[in-house]
């Protein structure tokens, strides 16, 4: 045997676990072969607009909503609340006398308007069934018959930031009658009680200028709620004790605001149905959003499907949508920081909520950062890349639109006015990048 | 030798593995069609300018004219493992970049028929891809910027069977088949913004080349040789798998296999060479090699490709009896004007090289352990080329067995 032949073979093995070292070199660009380029465009058309939701879900959103105000652009919108209520137990000393019954609602902080304006409040019982016309929920547009008779009323300078709650007190008849239907056991259970009332409604206003948003809790566990006091005294052989019943809103689905908007002197006040997409080309280069009345910012992108016939291969890489408010539209940048945004079809029918490629939803978010009071060039991005490539691939037809609008839309008042992509300064722009290969 | 043989055929499988897995250099101008040649050549012609054409070779296998087959001795079986050490300094006019590897390059066989009449088998690489570019491009319509990263990787390999006889006397004949085969890979990675785009496109190459030779002997001082490579074609197909990955989430952009892509052509190559005594220990080799890229189509940046080689090869004296005597010293350069264009620039290779054959045992058997040392410059540094410096060392063992002698008396 060539015994050497063999150990050259090993040594052979030995050498080539050295490695290959390769690194990375930097060299002229036309020296590359490759097809890939990558492009920006910020010239699709987006033609923004103005439309009206016909119904938005008020029940189950933890908020009373009272209030009145008038805007030029918008009109007046105006809120009531309705309410259903229950208490814990139905047992009271027979020995107790009716003192008092009264409203308190607890301020959640959010309120919308001049809160240096009085406010005044009236209740009025509800005379039919607390429940929907159809289906479990209520609609801003939905309402209850109510009785004629004021139960209570109060004006006040609305303090939603400083003072902790309001009190409005209820008239004694509607008291006394409570108070002894407890008494003499007409009313042992729930049931009892809501055969005899139905709920009350809260009316604010019509004229008032502010907007005021209650909270709520519906148990008894906290005494930092808004509840309906019955007051009542046992005389003890030396003194006298002061002692109270609360009852509280029967639950979340059992409270709803009834928002109703008067558009008649405003731009908006041809839109008659959800259909009717208002151009910003006769809304003065601006498009509209307010919460509680369904008013939203629609935009269309007409000519996303070319970006398929740019090139024969290509993919988009990022899509950002910069969007800026008008000044001076809104009560401040914090109530405004962020937009929900919506797929909708050519009817302006809801498909889903935008997400991103990771499937969490997307926000339109105001970036502050520049922000300050002589520089108001606050604006929104959204990327909307995703929204895209459903597009471009035929997952959303070619006429789906984007929703905007303010994520409390149905539990609030708030509104603004956004600069649309014809307007003269602060244009609405899309930037796509995308690369071909 | 039954576990030698084992060890052997062993030993070619491995090599397959190693020829698709592995690259011997890292060459920034690989990007362009199949890679950069081969120009590891066999025995000791690396150090002799890597000529050959107009070479009588004997005891080892001289893969540049199949014509010299003809002379391997009659029981004498050889068996030929090139390697390769290479360390590469490159630079453009801003960056400055050393690259090391080692690795196989080649194995092959050769072994008489009957007197006059010799085969060879082998695998080699006829080109190799190995590059990893990095650029910052503007995105078009604004002012960020993008990197791109570009790895290539593969190459085609080279099976061949080639045979030599003689005709008459001092008039050689050969011929040679090869098939090519091979896959080169490109990955390219994207990153704009905080999106990553990865394209992975994996060419495969496969097609056949042929080629004949001859060489004739004057007065047993000086032999000349020619060979002519036909042109052919090989036939390509691509996959190409595309990802986009944003939001963390991987979007499939492309996936396409099995794509015609445009053939690559081999142009019509020839070569002309001799070799002769200048003294009794010393000889000449020099080859001219001209290739036709000009009548291929495989783009505008193709053009002819002429190589000049010259080597010199010394022994210290004719007898071989003392083991110092039968090393031989061996010194060339080899000019290629190259056949790819970048940025309207011929790229063009120098190199120079020294070596020395040493024979492996005291024993009359020629095994002989080729170690060669070649400095080459490639590229140019005008037009933000790159120029690529290299440094390389290269083992070949030309083994000689006398099986069929040994399998007789067995």
């Amino acid at each position: 045997m060539r015994y050497y032949i063999h150990v050259i073979w090993l040594l052979i093995f030995a050498l080539v676990s050295c490695n290959n070292d390769s690194k990375t070199y930097l060299i002229g660009d036309d020296a590359i072969d490759t097809d890939t380029r990558v492009i920006q465009i910020d010239t699709l058309t987006l033609n923004a607009s103005t439309i009206i939701l016909d119904s938005l879900v008020t029940s189950s959103k933890e908020r009373i909503l009272v209030g009145s105000y008038n805007d030029e652009n918008f009109g007046r919108i105006t809120s009531k609340s309705y309410f259903e209520f229950v208490g814990d137990e139905y047992e009271i000393d027979d020995k107790a006398v009716f003192d008092s019954i009264g409203l308190i609602l607890r301020y959640d902080s959010y309120y919308y308007g001049d809160t240096l304006q009085p406010q005044t409040l009236k209740i009025q019982k509800i005379t039919e069934d607390f429940t929907p016309e159809e289906g479990s929920s209520f609609y801003n547009t939905s309402k209850l018959k109510l009785d004629d008779e004021v139960l209570g009323e109060l004006t006040f300078t609305p303090q939603p930031t400083k003072k902790d709650s309001i009190y409005i007190p209820l008239s004694k008849s509607f008291g006394v009658a409570l108070f002894n239907d407890i008494i003499e056991n007409n009313v042992n259970s729930n049931d009892d009680l809501l055969k005899t009332v139905n709920g009350l409604a809260i009316l604010p206003d019509t004229l008032s200028n502010n907007v005021l948003g209650f909270g709520f809790k519906t148990n008894l566990e906290s005494d930092h709620n808004s509840v309906i006091r019955l007051y009542y005294n046992v005389e003890k052989e030396y003194n006298e004790d002061n002692n109270y019943k609360d009852f509280y809103i029967t639950g979340a689905a059992k409270q709803f605001n009834q928002i109703q908007s008067d558009f008649s002197n405003t731009l908006l006040s041809d839109i008659t149905s959800i259909e009717d997409i208002k151009p910003t080309s006769s809304t003065n280069q601006k498009s509209y959003i307010q919460s509680g009345s369904g008013v939203c910012m629609r935009i269309e992108i007409p000519y996303l499907i070319n970006l398929n016939k740019l090139e024969n291969n290509s993919t988009n890489l990022s899509a950002s949508l910069k969007i800026y408010p008008v000044n001076n539209s809104y009560k401040n940048t914090s109530s405004i920081d962020s937009l929900a945004v919506y797929v909708i079809d050519h009817k302006n029918r809801m498909i889903e909520q935008l997400t991103n490629f990771g499937g969490d939803n997307v926000y339109a978010l105001l970036n502050t950062s520049s922000y300050n009071e002589f520089n108001d060039t606050s604006y929104y991005t959204v990327d909307i890349n995703a929204y895209i490539e459903q597009v471009l691939s035929g997952s959303y037809n070619s006429n789906y639109a984007l929703l905007f609008l303010l994520p409390d839309y149905d539990k609030s008042v708030d509104k603004l006015l956004l600069h649309d992509a014809t307007s003269s300064d602060n244009k609405m722009k899309l930037s796509v990048i995308y690369l071909t290969y | 030798m039954k576990a030698t043989t084992y060890f052997i055929v062993l030993f070619f499988i491995f090599q397959f593995n190693f020829i698709k897995a592995q690259n011997t250099t890292s060459n920034q101008y690989s990007l362009y069609g199949l890679g950069v040649e081969n120009t590891n050549y066999f025995g000791g012609f690396n150090a002799l300018g890597n000529t050959g054409t107009g070479y009588k070779s004997t005891l080892n296998i001289n893969k540049s004219n199949p014509a010299s087959l003809a002379f391997i001795p009659q029981n004498a079986f050889l068996y030929e493992i090139g390697l390769n050490g290479e360390y590469t300094n490159q630079k453009n006019s801003n960056t400055k970049q050393s690259n090391n590897n080692f690795n196989f390059t080649h194995i092959a066989f050769a072994f008489p028929i009957k007197e006059n009449w010799g085969v060879n088998v082998g695998l080699i690489p006829y080109s190799k891809v190995n590059y990893e570019i990095e650029t910052l491009q503007y995105i078009e319509g604004n002012s960020n910027q993008y990197l791109t990263n570009i790895i290539g990787s593969g190459g085609v390999n080279e099976l061949f069977i080639g045979t030599g006889y003689k005709l008459f006397k001092n008039f050689t004949i050969g011929a040679e088949v090869a098939a090519l085969f091979g896959n080169i890979e490109q990955e390219e990675r994207i990153y704009v913004g905080n999106t990553e785009t990865y394209f992975d496109r994996s060419k495969n190459y496969s097609g056949f080349n042929a080629k004949i030779g001859t060489q004739y002997q004057f007065k047993n001082k000086t032999i000349i040789g020619a060979t002519v490579s036909f042109p052919s074609t090989l036939k390509g197909d691509q996959s190409v798998n595309g990802t986009k990955n944003i939001q963390s989430q991987e979007i499939s952009i492309i996936s396409e296999s099995d794509n015609n892509i445009n053939h690559f052509e081999l142009p019509l190559k020839l070569s002309f060479g001799f070799s002769t005594y200048i003294k009794s220990n010393l000889l000449l080799s020099a080859d001219y090699k001209i290739n036709f890229w000009d009548n291929t189509d495989n783009g505008s940046n193709y053009s002819n490709q002429n190589i000049y080689g010259i080597g010199f090869e010394y022994k210290k004296s004719t007898n071989l009896a003392n083991y110092w005597n039968r090393v031989s010293y061996k010194m060339g350069y080899n000019y290629n004007s190259g056949f790819i264009s970048v940025s309207d620039k011929k790229i063009d290779t120098h190199n120079f090289s020294v070596g020395v054959g040493l024979p492996l045992s005291n024993k009359l058997e020629f095994s002989v352990l080729n170690i060669s040392y070649t400095y080459g410059r490639e590229g140019t540094l005008e037009k933000n080329l790159i120029i690529d410096n290299y440094h390389k060392l290269s083992l070949n063992l030309s083994l000689v067995g006398n099986w069929f002698q040994k399998r007789k008396i067995f």
